[in-house]
């Protein structure tokens, strides 16, 4: 399966950018031989569905908002448990369930929903101007990419 | 009994806006207030680094327009380096820009304005997106619209350096050139982006202005406002993106006045009231009278239709037809129906297209002279261009390391910011009746404000899971007396 890696967020806006340093540590730890392709994203909505054309899986990790006593969680669930809203949510986007539909609606090839994973961190702070997340979420990134792994079927080491 | 309607947050908003109307005793409306979070302390985090950053860390304020921040850092870096760029780096960022354009108006048009209109205002909710645009006007539209974005998006990744977040753009110029191959991709997609700007204006003609209902709405009084409208020109008054003087015109379609960017300062102020941590900017050779329309009050607007009104025309061919077309239909220049922004989006997206061509087609578009090398002690630098949404203006003065001492940033937006809660209120005010409050009505209210397209952007790409939305209504004791929300933010 041609395999994909998101990692989404904004990396200058404290937790929002966990998914971005998640993927940037997950280079250090995949082996060189698993044939997975692993980029930054700062889109939702339609770009992200364009990023996942011609992939047969994608695994997407990101921020997930969240009460502040919860932060730092990791959760792992795939496209088929993401609320299926027609409305979109950005001023010049749809989101993401909205997007998938367009683009298979279209004929673009997509991954199914079952095999769009999201690995998702709990997260507070997404409106602050910081380079780097809260101490909760830092840590929660080992766990994270070790998710990733495990679905990939990386042992970890 | 007094109400208060809360919409919090707005339908297709990015960040999270909130309309606020206060109804009297008889169940209409007394008060109308848009409120929107901060975005916090972007200009403050700036400080203290090297002002050659800010065209890579200002496209991260937002994940909407990062193309706009980069091209009025890299302006404002020019300036602040008192360094000419080469003529071929002038015209590569404006065939970028105008790729960007071609991009961020296609996709207002059918994703987030438009399916108001081509949907139907009276539209369930869940049918009032780019799929229900697909369904009425056909599959092909949807492949045009994806196709659009994606060429486009190539484009900008060849000019700019990178997909997203482009990099490219130095004080005194761009860091690469194009190549006769990139050229000849980018001609074709420039090309292809007239044909698909024609094509979406007869989409325009063929659903709304053949519809009566839709055109009684756009001249409707609900929508007009009788406002300043400030855009950028060129040397003949007509509309450009990228460079030009900043031109204001009367409620009449006087000019004004006409500025060098650089000059902003002078000529708008800032009003400050404390419901809001956006201020409203008003022009200063007029003065504020609060959120009322007419010659008298210092309140304008920049939106397409505030482009258009300001210029003389447009200065491609096609464009100046669909110009014509545009104010012939209308009633005359300055047209003053906030709807007729999604029209005048059109009208762009074709200059941009047509534009695109001229570049692209220029003989020194290859020419690898795009680069003049700073060689002046930096100190204050502003530059600007035409967001999409309004006039965005950069500000930075350093010290003479290059070290940022003071940023001042005024986006598009919030240019718009008094029109847009002026628009909101009249249209709440008409709309709102009795204390009848349903969705129909919610939704018209906030087709007044989407035309603005706004953007109260911070590039937060949490996944949010659900869409929030929280209508609250309150007696005049401030209890809760009636409460419907679905997928609010956790607290």
């Amino acid at each position: 399966m041609k395999t994909l890696v998101i990692g989404l967020g904004n990396p200058i806006l404290t937790d929002d950018g966990v998914g971005i340093y998640a993927v940037r540590a997950l280079r250090e730890m995949l082996p060189p031989d698993v044939p997975v392709d692993v980029v930054e994203l700062s889109v939702g909505g339609l770009r992200l569905m364009e990023t996942m054309v011609d992939y047969d899986r994608v695994i997407l990790i990101d921020a997930l908002w969240a009460p502040a006593d919860r932060r730092g969680e990791v959760l792992v669930f795939d496209a088929r448990d993401m609320p299926e809203t027609l409305n979109t949510r950005s001023t010049h986007d749809a989101d993401l369930p909205t997007a998938l539909r367009i683009g298979r609606a279209l004929g673009a090839h997509l991954p199914e929903d079952a095999d769009i994973q999201i690995v998702a961190i709990t997260a507070y702070d997404v409106l602050d101007f910081c380079e780097q997340p809260s101490p909760p979420v830092l840590e929660a990134i080992p766990l994270a990419c070790e998710a990733v792994l495990d679905l990939l079927r990386v042992p970890v080491t | 009994m007094k109400q208060r309607i809360t919409i919090d947050p707005i339908t297709r908003l990015e960040g999270h806006g909130k309309i606020e109307v206060f109804l009297d005793d008889a169940g209409n409306v007394a008060n109308t207030y848009f409120q929107i979070p901060e975005l916090r302390g972007f200009e403050v985090f700036c400080l203290g680094r090297p002002a050659e950053e800010m065209p890579r860390i200002t496209n991260r304020i937002c994940g909407v327009c990062p193309e706009a921040h980069h091209m009025a850092a890299s302006k404002a870096l020019d300036d602040l380096y008192k360094v000419d760029p080469p003529s071929a780096a002038k015209k590569l960022r404006e065939l970028f820009y105008s790729a960007f354009y071609c991009t961020d108006h296609t996709t207002h048009f059918y994703a987030l304005g438009g399916p108001d209109f081509v949907v139907g205002p009276d539209a369930p909710a869940g049918e009032r997106n780019i799929l229900g645009v697909v369904a009425k006007v056909g599959t092909e539209a949807g492949l045009r619209v994806i196709n659009t974005r994606k060429k486009n998006h190539e484009v900008i990744k060849i000019i700019g350096g990178r997909a997203i977040h482009p990099v490219a753009g130095l004080p005194g110029g761009m860091s690469k050139a194009i190549n006769e191959e990139e050229r000849k991709f980018i001609e074709e997609v420039a090309r292809e982006n007239v044909e698909f700007g024609l094509w979406s204006l007869q989409v325009f003609r063929d659903i709304v202005l053949q519809n009566q209902a839709y055109v009684d709405l756009i001249v409707g009084d609900v929508y007009t406002q009788h406002t300043y409208y400030m855009g950028t020109v060129d040397a003949q008054n007509k509309v450009n993106f990228y460079d030009g003087m900043i031109r204001v015109v009367d409620p009449d379609g006087n000019e004004f006045v006409k500025y060098d960017p650089r000059d902003y300062i002078k000529h708008i102020a800032e009003r400050v009231e404390p419901y809001s941590y956006l201020k409203y900017p008003y022009l200063k050779g007029v003065g504020w009278k609060g959120l009322v329309d007419g010659k008298d009050s210092g309140m304008y607007a920049c939106t397409p239709l505030s482009r258009l009104n300001a210029a003389d025309g447009m200065a491609t061919p096609k464009a100046q037809e669909a110009y014509e077309e545009f104010y012939k239909t209308l009633g005359g220049r300055p047209v003053h129906h906030t709807l007729a922004t999604h029209w005048a989006r059109l009208v762009e997206l074709v200059y941009a297209a047509e534009r695109m061509v001229e570049l692209v087609t220029d003989p020194e578009i290859t020419s690898p002279n795009v680069r003049t090398i700073p060689t002046e002690k930096p100190t204050v630098g502003i530059g600007s261009v035409e967001a999409p949404r309004g006039t965005l203006t950069h500000h930075y003065e350093t010290d003479e390391n290059g070290i940022l001492t003071k940023v001042n940033l005024i986006v598009g937006t919030t240019n718009n910011f008094a029109p847009i809660t002026y628009t909101i209120k009249k249209a709440a005010n008409a709309l709102i009746h009795d204390g009848v409050v349903n969705d129909a009505i919610l939704n018209m209210v906030e087709m007044a404000f989407r035309s603005y397209d706004p953007c109260f952007s911070c590039a937060t790409h949490s996944l949010p899971g659900q869409m929030p939305l929280e209508l609250v209504v309150r007696d005049a004791h401030g209890e809760i007396v009636d409460h419907r929300s679905q997928y609010c933010t956790p607290t």
